[in-house]
């Protein structure tokens, strides 16, 4: 009877692999992570992708290095009788040691996120009209508006004026308010690192602090209807000394704009949607 | 009592054909189906020509289409014979559980009470509808070879993406308890019937009229919301629209009564001797669904009358002008939809291990484990669907909960892993076609699993709500974990249904083919999503074309294995023709143990049961007889 | 034990059943906890649909948008719905001394019982008669809209469990006449009336406490 103490073997192939590949998977793969780090809070979502890639390798490799282990080694011989596996049914030692560290596992996750989550003022996602954490200090408000099938701009503190292109300026923290005026649409800014639903009649705010200048793609993630796909546009950002500049320029070029919009409000009761109406 | 009247009497054979066209069959349905929706759209036309405004301008008529489903509906119901019943009751007749059926080849076009037949019902007609959900997905990648709209227009793109995500998470919601439930379940209870065989037919016909009436979407130009159907969008879109909303509802209450007759079924009629700690692990997890479908369904079906009152009546439950919300929708929609992606997975999970043992030659490992799990995820799939709206602003403040309880709930799905992996440890496993199904389930259901982890954690969902990871993350899921079980199932159980065996080298073919281009399909989607792209977009960035031209490739190979799985299917089951051997699996369930084709009454005898059906195995201290393992 | 070699046409898969073969009865009691299991889980499901609604209320008289949940005087007729919530309550009052009296053995319950029909119909339309009165349409803001989706879906399901309730009524009066073969497929029919009568009774008791719910939320909050 010289069958080997597959549980130690096991154990050893496992325990190897994940000391080898989990730091390489976190070397490796965790500076071309998404979202990439133009923003605080996109830096923030590439530490908690690290942070998730780093513990999900060991259960990766836990459960496929497991699948390939057991079909090698525990397979019916080719050819004569069907042999019987052994008749076991449990084992409480294994379970309980899975249920504990399973739950371990999964409320350390929870509190690390909710941690990132409220230590980072949201994270970059739309947190609502009343959000739970908002940062200290200034802040330049800039609205959102998602309509069929365009976003629009407006920055209040500089007389509403309504832009069609986004620029922000960097190292500001900025207070994104998004709205729509009809279906509901999304507000994505990936290199930014920012998401947020523009939901009508609701003021969904995100912070976000951009610390590199350059552009960013802005997509419409919720789907809105015809052209949901075509809702792209580009985004700047500048510094501080171009932002002052082209928005005095803005204010000016869209001036006569400016004068027939609505007055600045969080939200805008929306026309209604009907169809022909 | 004896059950010689439930069975069929030979119809004369003399009977002219034209005489055994009339009468309560699906001929008659569908005449009555078209009557009733032409009587319906003339009566909607009539209550609502003048009332609306926009309906002239736009020649759009939703109370006239919704009247008009509705009564092709009844009609269809009332040509198959389902009223019969129900005006027998109200005058006063005895009640009675099946109906007078056609015999033969005839069973399967009408109402039948058998539920061997109703389960073989299902599985045609939801693999029908299954391959126009899968059409559907291949048109899809067709136009995602291009970056910008080529193959199809921008509307059409979306009502392609639409009609795929609700053909798919409504008809499949039944994928393995309409066919496989439907025909096990009472036979591993030892019972011969269903608890309610009539409401059994219904949801069976019920699915199907719906099915019809998604397809008819067509007709009506689409719509424009993919299978959430958010408002205010759906208020906005055309009158294809209506067809999803019927579609649904229908689906929800044929959901609702599948799962109450189920869980009546599972309660009352345990032969002797089933306890419930000796049901096979496949009828805890129809019970776990069929939990869910009882509760959930009648959310959706709530939710949908309130759409299609906001689109006809004007009422203003979602329209943010009138007094309503978009969130009051997404609230209602997931409140039903986060349980319902579980009503997908749970049959699955019942599956693999229901499987396992059969094929690893060992006992369920951790049976109490397993059901604990199946009820714990039951449980907690209540209490996390606010997670589909981490970023939609909807109070922001219970995030933290959600996070919580989203990822609470892998810790009973972490049960399941566990018992399947106790289950291989030391096996005698032999990899036959439905075992192989069966792994690749582990496999794919822990990437689905492990990208989870991503979409649930608040941070990182910010960059992953809404694109191609979250589309990957639930194909894995629901692709991976539900439509490779119900492979299994229909490699493992379909030659116990028709008593004929698949060719096995197409069988394989088709499992490497499938299992190997779906990873190679969805594993690059994660990159996709990450890398920007939103999901249901026709135009993408140019520097994805590369990834999504693999991905459209590798999808059509996908594809191709279905067309596999259709040609075998046809050159075993038709042409071939060859005998299954009784127990082809030397499975110890009782289905494998009962004549093929089953009698039509199961039993002759209720069986009385004394161990559950996991008795594989040798004793492990019997000295010397514990054979050499075969690697060592 | 059939051979499994035959060939095996898809329409010809059951064979019937073999001369001589006595097929013994299923238990007798599974029919009438089917029924009972049923009424439940039906109950179950009723709560959840009506769940929807009930929260639909409140959500959107929380969010108030534009303060366009209830503007005006968008009042429901108090007097016609009073009345109608009343037939309900005393209909399923009825219904459970039917329910009662059937199990205290007495053969009067179909009387009761019939009663307990005709005030739930007669609740169906004091609401119909209610939506000619009143003064505000679905079009009128958000209390309107939940108003009138509530108040005739619950309309349906009162109408569904009344003719559930008269099913009872008429198949007992008509097995006193004719007696319910004993052949059929579930054996002595007539032994399912007993057990149904009580699954319709709890449903019918369990329906009329949510109408309580509807009328204190839609009328008196």
């Amino acid at each position: 009877m010289s069958e080997p103490n597959h549980a130690r073997r096991f154990a050893l192939i496992w325990g190897i692999a994940s000391v080898v590949a989990t730091p390489l998977v976190i070397v490796l793969l965790g500076p071309i992570l998404p979202p990439g780090k133009s923003t605080e809070q996109a830096a923030g979502q590439v530490t908690d992708n690290t942070v998730l890639l780093g513990m999900a390798t060991p259960v990766l490799l836990l459960v496929v290095l497991y699948l390939a282990y057991s079909s090698i080694y525990f397979r019916q011989p080719k050819g004569g009788a069907v042999l019987e596996g052994p008749a076991v049914r449990g084992d409480a030692r294994v379970q309980t040691t899975w249920i504990i560290v399973t739950t371990a596992l999964v409320l350390s996750l929870a509190a690390y996120g909710t941690a990132r989550l409220l230590s980072d003022n949201g994270a970059g996602s739309g947190s609502g009209p009343t959000p739970l954490t908002v940062p200290k200090g200034p802040k330049l408000p800039v609205q959102v508006i998602g309509q069929q099938w365009a976003f629009t701009y407006r920055y209040p503190t500089y007389g509403g004026v309504e832009v069609p292109h986004l620029v922000l300026p960097e190292g500001k923290m900025i207070e994104l308010h998004v709205t729509s005026l009809d279906v509901i649409h999304s507000f994505w800014a990936r290199q930014l690192g920012v998401k947020a639903d523009a939901n009508p009649q609701v003021d969904n705010i995100a912070f976000v602090e951009p610390t590199k200048v350059g552009a960013f793609e802005v997509r419409c993630s919720e789907l809105c209807g015809l052209w949901h796909g075509e809702m792209f546009d580009h985004g700047r950002v500048v510094t501080q000394a171009e932002f002052a500049t082209w928005i005095q320029q803005a204010q000016v070029a869209y001036a006569p704009a400016t004068k027939a919009l609505p007055p600045y409000s969080t939200t805008y009761l929306p026309e209604p949607t009907r169809r022909g109406g | 009592m004896t059950t010689t009247a439930a069975v069929p009497t030979p119809q004369p054979t003399g009977r002219p054909l034209w005489r055994r066209l009339i009468g309560f069959n699906l001929l008659t349905a569908v005449a009555l189906g078209v009557g009733g929706y032409y009587l319906g759209w003339f009566i909607g036309h009539q209550i609502s020509a003048k009332s609306l405004a926009y309906q002239e301008k736009t020649s759009e008529n939703d109370v006239a289409l919704l009247v008009a489903y509705l009564f092709g509906v009844v009609g269809f119901l009332i040509g198959l014979g389902f009223a019969n019943y129900p005006v027998s009751r109200l005058l006063g007749r005895p009640a009675s559980l099946r109906e007078k059926e056609e015999e033969g080849i005839g069973r399967y076009f009408g109402l039948c009470t058998d539920h061997k037949v109703v389960g073989m019902q299902y599985l045609i007609g939801i693999g029908l509808f299954f391959f126009i959900g899968g059409v559907n997905a291949m048109l899809i990648r067709t136009e995602l070879l291009h970056s910008t709209p080529t193959f199809v227009g921008p509307g059409q793109y979306i009502s392609l993406v639409g009609m795929h995500g609700t053909m798919m998470m409504g008809m499949m919601t039944s994928g393995i308890l309409g066919p496989f439930a439907n025909y096990f379940v009472p036979i591993m209870l030892g019972a011969r019937r269903m608890a309610f065989p009539r409401i059994e037919a219904l949801t069976f016909w019920l699915l199907m009229a719906a099915g019809f009436i998604l397809t008819s979407t067509i007709f009506f130009g689409g719509f424009p919301t993919g299978w959430t159907g958010y408002e205010p969008l759906n208020d906005q879109a055309v009158m294809g629209m209506d067809s999803y909303i019927i579609f649904f509802a229908l689906v929800g209450i044929s959901m609702c009564l599948l799962g109450l007759n189920m869980m009546a079924t599972i309660i009352t009629m345990r032969a002797p001797g089933l306890t419930w700690s000796r049901l096979p692990i496949f009828v805890w997890s129809v019970l776990a669904t069929a939990v869910l479908m009882v509760l959930a369904a009648p959310v959706l079906v709530a939710t949908l009358t309130m759409a299609a009152l906001d689109r006809t009546i004007d009422t203003s439950f979602f329209i943010p002008g009138g007094g309503g919300s978009s969130y009051l929708f997404e609230n209602l929609f997931w409140f039903f939809g986060h349980p319902e992606v579980y009503i997908l997975a749970l049959p699955g999970f019942g599956i693999v291990l229901e499987l396992l043992p059969v094929f690893t030659r060992k006992p369920l490992w951790g049976y109490r484990l397993a059901v604990s799990g199946m009820l714990g995820v039951t449980l907690l799939s209540f209490f996390v669907w606010q997670h589909h709206l981490f970023v939609s602003g909807i109070n922001a403040d219970l995030r933290p909960f959600y996070m919580l309880s989203t990822e609470i709930i892998s810790i009973p799905t972490g049960f399941i892993f566990l018992c399947a992996m106790g289950t291989l440890w030391k096996a005698r496993s032999s990899f036959s076609v439905p075992m192989l199904f069966c792994l690749a389930w582990v496999f794919n259901f822990l990437i689905g699993g492990l990208s989870g982890v991503f979409v649930s954690d608040t941070p990182s969902d910010t960059s992953t709500h809404g694109s191609f990871f979250t589309m990957a993350h639930f194909h894995y899921t629901i692709m991976g974990g539900l439509i490779f079980t119900f492979f299994a199932a229909i490699y493992y159980w379909v030659p116990k249904m028709t008593g004929l065996r698949f060719n096995e080298r197409l069988a394989k073919l088709h499992f490497w083919l499938m299992f190997i281009a779906f990873n190679s399909t969805f594993l690059p989607l994660f990159a996709i999503g990450m890398m920007g792209q939103p999901r249901r977009v026709s135009q993408y960035a140019p520097n994805l074309h590369a990834l999504n031209t693999w991905v459209s490739i590798s999808a059509f190979v996908l594809g191709l294995s279905m067309l596999i799985f259709i040609a075998n299917t046809v050159y075993s089951m038709i042409f071939v023709r060859l005998p299954v051997a009784m127990n082809p699996w030397r499975s110890k369930s009782i289905e494998w143990q009962i004549p093929t084709p089953v009698p039509v009454y199961n039993f002759e005898q209720v069986p009385v049961f004394d161990s559950d059906p996991y008795d594989y195995g040798t004793p492990i201290h019997v000295g010397g007889t514990r054979p050499e393992p075969a690697g060592a | 034990m059939a051979s499994p070699s035959e060939g095996l046409p898809l329409g010809r898969t059951v064979p019937p059943v073999p001369a001589g073969v006595e097929i013994p009865p299923e238990p007798p009691d599974v029919g009438a906890r089917a029924l009972s299991v049923a009424s439940r889980l039906l109950a179950g499901a009723t709560t959840f649909f009506f769940l929807a609604f009930i929260f639909a209320y409140f959500y959107l008289r929380s969010i108030n948008v534009e303060h366009l949940w209830r503007h005006g005087h968008i009042d429901p007729n108090q007097a016609l719905g009073g009345a109608m919530i009343g037939c309900v309550v005393l209909s399923a009052i009825l219904a459970i001394v039917s329910g009662r009296q059937m199990k205290a053995g007495s053969r009067s319950w179909p009387a009761p019982a019939a009663g307990a029909v005709v005030l739930g119909l007669a609740a169906v339309a004091l609401q119909c008669i209610e939506y000619t009165r009143q003064h505000f349409g679905p079009t009128d803001g958000a209390y309107a809209s939940v108003f009138c989706a509530w108040t005739a879906l619950y309309l349906i399901a009162v109408l569904g469990t009344m003719y559930w309730l008269e099913t009872q009524v008429a198949t007992e009066l008509r097995a006193r006449r004719e007696p319910a073969p004993t052949s059929g497929d579930i054996g002595r029919a007539d032994e399912l009336i007993a057990p149904a009568l009580d699954a319709t009774v709890f449903y019918w008791a369990f329906l009329a406490a949510i109408g309580v719910v509807t009328y204190v939320v839609l009328y008196l909050l």
